[in-house]
């Protein structure tokens, strides 16, 4: 069935997230089609979703998996007050969102691997991009883009997509309705966003515990430096703490992580 | 922390900072690191590197050039010609000059450029952030190098303006 406005919005319990939905059949992408609505004056909290995306892009120019009605593909125009310093809580807090859904909706264990995929069983269920825009030095506007993996079977995926992907069909073994999982969405999304100013703390807490990597063994890459150690801590704002093999302890900053890849424990 | 240094030069540190506007520093010396950061005003940061590295190799303030040290050059990019805008990050993170990995850069030296024209991405955890002229000119110098970690306030393009 078709995502509408009406049927999103007929039990929807959020204060901003929300507050003006638009369906489309198709488009380019649901960012850009955000983008233009924010341009135009939409509201904090304006929500563009889309059947299908022709041009639905992943971080710097990958595509985005995602036949026409097998997805919840999202985005979201957030209008925050907030400080630079709290520009990635956007992200955690989208990312928080997202893997709380699919947990209500699935019923499976959700982790998100730094900074912005969400997995069940090490599989990605949903993604993360976020676009920005700064006036004079302060964040102005936010398009958060957000696909959540809803109705595709395992034998639906492209063969090198099957063992990176999943779907809330294929983890709940049933059928799954897109509205339930388009509301279970901006409902979460609505909780964390109204966190990000002052609910630092329960955003940390909920990061930590909801980490894919803390005490994983990972490699990064920063300003062209790849280290690989085994991640001591996670924070939102602080980045990660990395054990290396040396025993040295070293900080990265989640900002200048420009790849992250998980490695097998030994 | 003792072992990292002493209080004498953690407080001609402050000093340093106070002195050049700076208010976050962090000091990496063999695998352990202090962070100091005031708490008011904007973010700029000095690294001091383990020896054999000098104390003070890279200074970065606001309105002075990224690549400026603490000598000579910082007050010959003060003195930059009033037509020579330069574009700063808005923000801590990654700087990318091109859309994605093997697509051209949005822009070279010597190209002209107008305000809409996007100059690169500052991507901080998944935020893309694109970062446009705001002015009609000629890019005139890129200070960073593709995926390159850059700070608040670091000078990125110096632009001619028309």
């Amino acid at each position: 069935m078709r995502l509408t406005a009406d049927s999103i919005r007929a039990r929807l319990h959020t204060r901003i997230v929300g507050r003006k939905i638009v369906c489309l059949e198709v488009c380019e992408s649901t960012n850009d089609r955000a983008w233009q609505e924010a341009l135009a004056g939409a509201p904090d909290g304006t929500t563009v979703f889309a059947e299908e995306q022709t041009k639905g892009r992943g971080r710097f120019g990958r595509t985005w998996f995602a036949p026409r009605g097998t997805a919840v593909l999202c985005s979201v125009v957030l209008r925050p007050q907030i400080q630079v310093e709290r520009v990635p809580l956007i992200t955690a807090s989208a990312a928080l969102a997202a893997a709380e859904a699919v947990e209500d909706i699935a019923g499976v264990e959700a982790r998100i691997r730094f900074p912005n995929d969400v997995l069940v069983g090490g599989r990605k269920i949903a993604g993360i991009l976020v676009e920005s825009r700064f006036i004079s030095s302060q964040p102005d506007l936010f398009i958060v883009g957000i696909g959540v993996n809803v109705a595709f079977g395992r034998a639906d995926l492209p063969e090198d997509l099957r063992e990176a992907a999943t779907s809330l069909a294929i983890e709940r073994g049933a059928e799954v309705s897109r509205v339930r999982v388009a509301r279970a969405l901006l409902e979460a999304l609505d909780r964390w966003y109204r966190e990000i100013d002052g609910g630092l703390r329960a955003i940390r807490k909920a990061w930590r515990e909801r980490s894919a990597i803390l005490g994983r063994k990972v490699r990064v890459r920063e300003s062209g430096r790849t280290t690989v150690g085994v991640v001591d801590e996670v924070d939102p704002i602080e980045g990660l703490v990395l054990r290396l093999e040396s025993g040295h302890v070293r900080a990265v900053r989640g900002e200048h992580v420009e790849r992250l890849e998980m490695l097998e424990n030994e | 922390m003792a072992a990292l240094m002493n209080l004498d030069e953690i407080k001609k540190l402050l000093e340093l900072m106070d002195a050049n506007k700076v208010v976050e520093l962090e000091v990496e010396e063999e695998g352990k690191k202090i962070r100091l950061r005031r708490a008011d005003g904007v973010t700029g940061t000095l690294s001091v590197l383990a020896p054999p590295a000098p104390p003070v190799p890279l200074m970065q303030v606001p309105g002075v050039s990224a690549a400026a040290s603490l000598t000579a050059e910082s007050g010959a990019a003060a003195k930059r010609p009033e037509n020579m805008a330069e574009i700063k990050s808005p923000l801590v993170g990654t700087f990318y000059r091109a859309p994605k990995p093997d697509a051209d850069p949005y822009v070279n030296v010597g190209d002209e450029v107008g305000p809409e024209k996007v100059l690169c991405i500052v991507e901080a955890m998944k935020v893309m952030n694109e970062i446009k002229a705001e002015m009609h000119g000629i890019v005139r110098e890129i200070l960073v190098k593709n995926g390159q970690a850059v700070e608040f306030g670091e000078l990125l393009f110096v632009i001619e303006k028309k």
